[in-house]
């Protein structure tokens, strides 16, 4: 078996220690926030979802645009499936940063923050590429097509992750600044451990992906070569 | 526990539901995938397992074609 075979149960590995570890931590070692209590360490799982969620939507990007300079139609499956998996990540990052807005600011939503409003506008706009892919006949033009697609949204995730530091009245707190993370020692050790544990997982989830739409469409052409 | 750890605790209680249902997903999926690959091998055996099938090369592959035509039995006349 290969290296590239082994990537999966490597990276699923990972993520299972360094999530273990990351969730144990900040639930019994890191300090309680002064600002904002125990339900700081919402903290902990939802801002590596959404770093992880841009990272996604950011590698389905860079696959589509590798399937548009090289015309290989092997890129279009990798984009296909970042971009689901970013989807998937985007779900988790609206869910915790509502059930976090509720405990925070009393309300699961506002619309007043743009923050909030830009990763929503990001998630719907990669909702709708599965609507457009679906749409078109499977082949090199759906390809083509979702690739360039993909390829727009990329252009969203540095204005939803900068809307934050552009915005002048906010109540989403602001926790990376030029003058670096501002929080305890430890608190950034446990973030980081929760962010590598979410990528790693991430891309786990990913090599499994790929490997069952690449049978699944290898089983179709096969299928159809017998017809 | 307070509000703020029952609500905490759904957070990381989400995103490991979420995780899983993926996995239960992904699990009937490759069982589908698994019993197809095996009614087609059923069905079909390998055609290079096969001596009597021959291999089904691309019509564009040339030398495989040329090849294949130079191994291929004469015709009984």
């Amino acid at each position: 078996m290969s290296l590239r075979n082994n990537l999966g149960p490597a990276f699923a590995l990972v993520a299972f220690m360094f999530l273990i570890a990351a969730f144990a931590l900040a639930f019994y070692w890191v300090p309680t926030d002064a600002d904002q209590g125990f339900s700081q360490r919402i903290f902990y799982v939802h801002v590596p979802l959404a770093l992880t969620a841009y990272a996604c939507f950011a590698w389905g990007a860079w696959k589509a645009l590798r399937l548009l300079w090289t015309n290989d139609n092997k890129y279009d499956l990798e984009s296909y499936t970042a971009v689901h998996m970013g989807v998937i990540f985007g779900i988790l990052v609206l869910v915790t940063g509502a059930i976090w807005a509720r405990i925070s600011w009393g309300v699961w939503w506002s619309w007043g923050e743009r923050q909030l409003v830009l990763f929503l506008v990001l998630f719907l706009f990669y909702c709708a590429y599965f609507m457009l892919r679906n749409s078109v006949d499977a082949g090199p033009r759906q390809a083509r097509m979702s690739a360039v697609y993909a390829l727009f949204g990329v252009v969203l995730i540095p204005i939803s992750f900068l809307a934050i530091r552009l915005s002048e009245n906010f109540i989403h707190p602001v926790v990376f600044t030029r003058d670096g993370p501002q929080m305890a020692a430890s608190m950034f050790f446990v973030f980081c451990l929760s962010t590598v544990g979410t990528i790693a997982l991430a891309t786990a989830l990913y090599h499994v992906e790929l490997s069952g739409k690449r049978l699944d469409l290898k089983l179709k052409q096969r299928r159809k070569s017998y017809s | 526990m307070t509000t703020a750890e029952v609500y905490v605790t759904a957070a990381f209680l989400v995103f490991l539901a979420v995780v899983l249902a993926w996995l239960v997903v992904y699990a009937f999926k490759m069982r589908r995938l698994e019993r197809e690959v095996e009614e087609m091998a059923a069905a079909d055996p390998e055609p290079g397992q096969n001596p009597d099938v021959p291999k089904v090369v691309p019509a564009g592959d040339a030398d495989a074609n040329a090849e294949r035509a130079s191994r291929a039995p004469e015709p009984v006349s």
